[in-house]
């Protein structure tokens, strides 16, 4: 479920991450009021620990083991919103540390399992558990149908942004530029691992472990409910913020540029290189030429792209060699002051 | 002596084939392995961050900048020769700082092709995909139906599904070694911290950090308990409480955090915390950071210039 970098194009991405901060930002509104300034550790644990749920290895019928997300379990004991923060956590810290899901698909992953999982789980949880007592049968079954159709719902999402890729980004002769399946494919493959392994996992072991928690600590069940009663701070909504900020700072920032690239004109263009001071300019018109003429390629000046090449180019090797001059310099000069002290 | 019974049936924790051999991976010693690697990888990827070096010397926040920059170019370049030419330079300068070319190369190259070329592999087919045929592999001569579905009479690679499938393993090949390069240069901790310098605000910061510190507490309390069943457990247990286990694991856990955050929480009031965040001044970028930047934005405009060049 873990999206890498690569399947999905970069403008999907920002499309994501715009929806996952808008998600964010509904937390920030929605629970404003209700969480106290306690909340901070034990948000961070509740990260480790939806972190550390994933590594649980379940024994499944055939022999092997199957691993859960937890998604569901985390919505059903914290409450959707808090769910939402703590997995989004634990996801970053996946994506940075494990290299486990990409980076800049972090807003993808975000979407599906942070977002669209908990949200899905804990509405049917609630509707099955209704207003039943905390050692009822329907909070366990609830669990469990919350549990399949909460992942089930996340891989439909995944499906469908994997299918979307050859539909919008392609070259002319019909090459894929990213995931290679159409929504008649990528849809039903990732609904049909999810819906017969994955997800029942989901489902056993959300039910299992609230059966547990009744069992032995069924105040943890009323947790939830607890937490919202209680007066709270503003800090939560400053923590959403940066959520919503980390989660834009990769896709919007492509997507400004992204725009910008398309939609250079002519004045545009000459302020974007009017800061190559003139030395390098001169510099780089004589790159420019050798670069022309090594590849001999007749009219290669004249589009826009191809001179900005050409500048750019003359610009790195300029900036390079200065750098080095730079670091020699530096490095002879440390030495002489190494032997005179 | 007369051996009990039990001891002399053959015990299903063996091998069923007879070899004598136990048989392997039962979910507790495959979590325990689980449990084994992320230490392992925290440990080990500290040390590398901690060698003198090109990349480890540079700051955290140029390094962050520029892979999540960089990652954006990689993913609108269309171009094989370009990727693969970036990929070159990347490798080049993970070599010369020392990283491990097991990590970077073996690890990323051996897992990727395998799980992506699986995903990506039917769609090189015209059946899946339809394309120009590169080679046809058999023409049945008459178009074949199965159900509703029909096929086309020839069974061929297509060049759009081949050349495809091959951008999509480089690009995501490359993407996870971009990050694999970066990340592993640098301790953890700065790189969190470098999350500071783009307005993500200090609250959030600490709660990363906190988690990732506690990740590792959690993560050794869960190895207690799977190893305190491990040397209780003897021969194969049934599946169902198995899994009983696992959930009772899992609602243990939780209880045990949420008791560790109150007590966190109470601790770190006694130590003065009234809800405002103290972290640690960060360090100025020296020139030679401020140059890693300027080259490393001007590699992606290179890319992007000859992206469009290229058509």
């Amino acid at each position: 479920m873990h999206i890498p970098d690569g399947y999905l194009s970069p403008q999907t991405d920002a499309l994501l991450g715009i929806a996952s901060v808008i998600a964010a930002a509904g937390a920030a509104y929605k629970t404003a009021h209700t969480l106290r300034a306690k909340y901070i550790p034990m948000l961070s644990i509740g990260a480790a620990f939806s972190f550390t749920i994933m590594m649980f290895n379940v024994p499944i019928p055939d022999g092997t083991t199957a691993h859960a997300v937890g998604g569901s379990l985390l919505a059903i004991l914290l409450g959707p919103w808090a769910a939402m923060i703590s997995i989004s956590i634990a996801l970053i810290i996946q994506a940075l540390f494990f290299g486990d899901g990409g980076i800049l698909a972090l807003g993808a992953n975000i979407m599906n399992m942070a977002v669209v999982l908990p949200f899905v789980s804990y509405g049917i949880y609630r509707l099955v558990a209704g207003k039943s007592g905390v050692s009822s049968k329907r909070h366990w079954i609830g669990a469990a149908i919350a549990g399949y159709v909460g992942l089930s719902a996340a891989a439909l999402c995944a499906g469908i942004e994997f299918g979307l890729q050859p539909l919008l980004f392609h070259t002319a002769n019909g090459t894929p530029l990213y995931s290679p399946y159409g929504l008649n494919i990528a849809v039903p493959a990732m609904l049909f691992a999810h819906l017969t392994i994955a997800g029942p996992v989901e489902g056993l072991v959300s039910a299992l472990v609230v059966t547990y928690l009744q069992r032995t600590n069924p105040v943890m069940l009323q947790l939830k409910s607890n937490t919202e009663k209680s007066v709270g701070s503003f800090r939560y909504r400053t923590l959403i913020i940066g959520l919503l900020v980390l989660a834009v700072l990769s896709p919007l920032g492509l997507l400004a540029s992204g725009t910008a690239f398309g939609e250079w004109g002519g004045e545009e263009l000459q302020a974007k290189f009017g800061f190559i001071p003139s030395g390098l300019q001169k510099l780089g018109d004589f790159w420019h030429h050798a670069f022309l003429k090594d590849y001999g390629i007749s009219g290669y000046d004249h589009t826009f792209w191809q001179q900005a090449l050409g500048y750019l180019i003359s610009a790195f090797f300029g900036l390079l060699v200065i750098g080095m001059i730079a670091l020699i310099v530096q490095r002879f000069l440390g030495r002489s002051q190494g032997r005179t002290s | 002596m007369e051996l009990p019974n039990w001891l002399s049936e053959a015990s299903p924790a063996l091998c069923r084939c007879g070899c004598g051999g136990r048989r392997k991976g039962n979910f507790i010693e495959k979590t325990l392995r689980d449990i084994i690697k992320i230490i392992q990888e925290a440990v080990f990827s500290e040390e590398i961050a901690l060698r003198p070096g090109f990349l480890q010397r540079l700051d955290a926040r140029i390094k962050v900048i520029s892979l999540i920059y960089l990652l954006i170019i990689v993913n609108l370049c269309a171009h094989l020769s370009l990727l693969w030419g970036f990929y070159l330079v990347l490798l080049a300068i993970a070599v010369s700082s020392k990283l491990p070319l097991r990590q970077v190369v073996a690890r990323v190259w051996l897992v990727i092709p395998l799980f992506t070329g699986i995903m990506v592999l039917p769609s090189i087919f015209n059946w899946v995909r339809p394309g120009d045929p590169l080679w046809v592999i058999a023409d049945f001569h008459h178009s074949l139906h199965l159900g509703y579905l029909s096929f086309p009479s020839v069974l061929a690679v297509t060049s759009q599904g081949l050349w495809g499938g091959i951008m999509l393993i480089s690009r995501v090949g490359i993407s996870v070694s971009l990050a694999v390069v970066l990340t592993l240069s640098t301790r953890w901790m700065d790189f969190l911290r470098a999350l500071r310098t783009f307005f993500v605000p200090k609250i959030f910061i600490m709660t990363l950090e906190m988690t990732y510190r506690y990740i590792f507490v959690l993560v050794s309390a869960m190895e207690e308990m799977f190893l305190a069943r491990k040397a209780r457990d003897a021969g194969q247990s049934a599946p169902k409480e198995e899994r009983r286990f696992v959930a009772s694991a899992v609602g243990g856990l939780f209880g045990k955090s949420l008791q560790m955050s109150e007590e966190v929480y109470w601790a770190m009031t006694a130590r003065g915390y009234s809800g405002e965040i103290r972290l640690l001044k960060g360090s100025s970028l020296c020139w030679s950071d401020v140059l890693v930047l300027s080259l490393v934005v001007l590699a992606g405009l290179i890319l992007i210039a000859a992206n469009k060049v290229m058509g």
